[in-house]
């Protein structure tokens, strides 16, 4: 699981916190697994950094090697991009399916981020706001891996209009319209 | 309270930092005020402003030197009996934190009783620990108890600030209350319970004086007492003096270690 907010402790370096699974879960830490995990997200060299001074992507990446830790069986991710500006976002989206190649684990991504979901899922669920319900599912055909390019195509523009139409009309539903009046 | 404060001084070093010039400007204004405050004590004596009971700050310097060995011996007592009450009372309240957090019913019973005995006047426990202890022990008990409850609301407040973000995190994880306590309460703590050990440093100086003040023979208290009863008011102050140095060095020493603490735990 990796949370909107990193959630790093502050006083431990990038090395023992993603180290803290497998502390916690009172098991040895697997020394090779937490070397591959840096690797992985790309932050060799800054183990031993502490969370203040990483930046909001490296802290991110953190984050989700240490949700990996463990090696989950579902990777639960609430908006763990919501912090970060657009180019950092965007950046580990393309990183975040390297890591899918190399660890294929299923998740659950939340995001408000219409581009965000169609270009990183394989399903889309689009919740309704009170009483909070799945209002639409929809498939993503698109193959893997996908690049940047994917996000220049009509059908990719075709998906998203279609999920932030969907999404609009609920935003500001009838019912909500006649409580406020 | 504690924690308020924390953050409040947390976000003036942020700003303290941001230009060096900003730092020179506040160290000037400190500066500027020690002087004001010299200067006005110096004149209220001289002046005889308030009575011949406030003297010139000159004549306490004076008077310090003439009586510098018993002064130095007396402090040595005081701050030996301040030191041993400030580190009994810091673990007692430790402790006790340490327990609220493993035995839930105890946590606001704890408070309760806390403050309970922190509202009841030195002056009328000093008898009741006299009672109990030695004159000699007297001091060092009052100071504990003065210690107690600041280091114990720096304790709780401290076991309590966690991040919701954190919590929720342990909670993901499956760690138990003994995992929580360890790797997440006690590093969470550490500045605020250093930040409060601070603060108990005057408080453990006060006590002991005033423990000594109910008849210990040795230390700064019964100096205080005779110049009182005696009217020989320079070396009173001078006296007083010393109490407020001691003070002062032991919380600026604790300032540092809190600083540390805040900049690897924070």
């Amino acid at each position: 699981m990796a949370f909107q907010d990193h959630a790093l402790l502050p006083w431990l370096n990038a090395w023992d916190n993603i180290a803290l699974s497998f502390r916690i879960a009172a098991q040895k830490v697997d020394e090779d697994r937490v070397r591959s995990l840096v690797e992985l997200v790309g932050l060799e060299g800054f183990e031993q950094a502490r969370p203040k001074h990483l930046s909001g992507g490296m802290k991110q990446r953190v984050a989700i090697a240490k949700a990996l830790a463990l090696a989950p069986d579902i990777l639960l991710l609430d908006e763990p991009f919501g912090s970060l500006d657009a180019v950092t976002r965007r950046r580990l989206n393309l990183e975040l399916q390297a890591i899918w190649v190399e660890q294929s684990v299923t998740t659950v991504l939340i995001t408000h981020s219409v581009d965000e979901a169609v270009f990183m899922a394989d399903r889309v669920y689009v919740l309704s706001p009170r009483p909070g319900r799945v209002s639409l599912v929809r498939e993503i055909p698109f193959p893997r891996p996908r690049d940047r390019k994917l996000t220049l195509i009509p059908e990719f523009h075709a998906l998203t209009d279609d999920l932030h139409v969907a999404l609009d009309t609920q935003a500001t539903p009838p019912d909500v319209l006649g409580e406020l009046e | 309270m504690t924690a308020v404060r924390g953050a409040r001084s947390a976000r003036a070093q942020t700003s303290a930092s941001t230009g060096s010039l900003a730092g020179a400007y506040r160290a000037g204004l400190g500066i500027a005020g020690l002087i004001i405050f010299v200067v006005a004590w110096e004149v209220i004596g001289r002046t005889e402003a308030f009575g011949r009971a406030w003297p010139p700050l000159t004549t306490v310097l004076d008077q310090w030197s003439e009586s510098r060995s018993s002064l130095l011996s007396a402090l040595a007592v005081t701050t030996y009996e301040a030191g041993v009450g400030w580190v009994v009372g810091t673990l007692l309240a430790f402790l006790s934190g340490v327990v609220a957090v493993f035995i839930r019913s105890m946590r606001s019973g704890l408070l309760h009783v806390a403050v309970v005995v922190n509202s009841i006047p030195v002056i009328a426990l000093g008898p009741v620990l006299i009672s109990i202890f030695p004159r000699e022990v007297a001091p060092m008990a009052l100071a504990a108890i003065s210690v107690y409850f600041t280091t114990l609301v720096a304790t709780t407040t401290g076991f309590a600030a966690t991040r919701a973000v954190h919590e929720d995190l342990f909670t993901v994880l499956g760690a138990g209350t003994r995992e929580r306590f360890r790797r997440l309460q006690l590093p969470t703590a550490l500045p605020l319970i250093v930040d409060g050990l601070k603060l108990a440093v005057p408080a453990a100086v006060l006590g002991a004086i005033l423990g000594e003040w109910f008849g210990s023979p040795r230390g700064l208290g019964p100096i205080l007492v005779a110049t009182m009863q005696d009217a020989v008011y320079p070396l009173l102050w001078a006296t007083a003096l010393t109490g407020v140095v001691l003070s002062l060095l032991g919380f600026g020493l604790l300032a540092l270690l809190h600083q540390g603490a805040k900049e690897r735990y924070g």
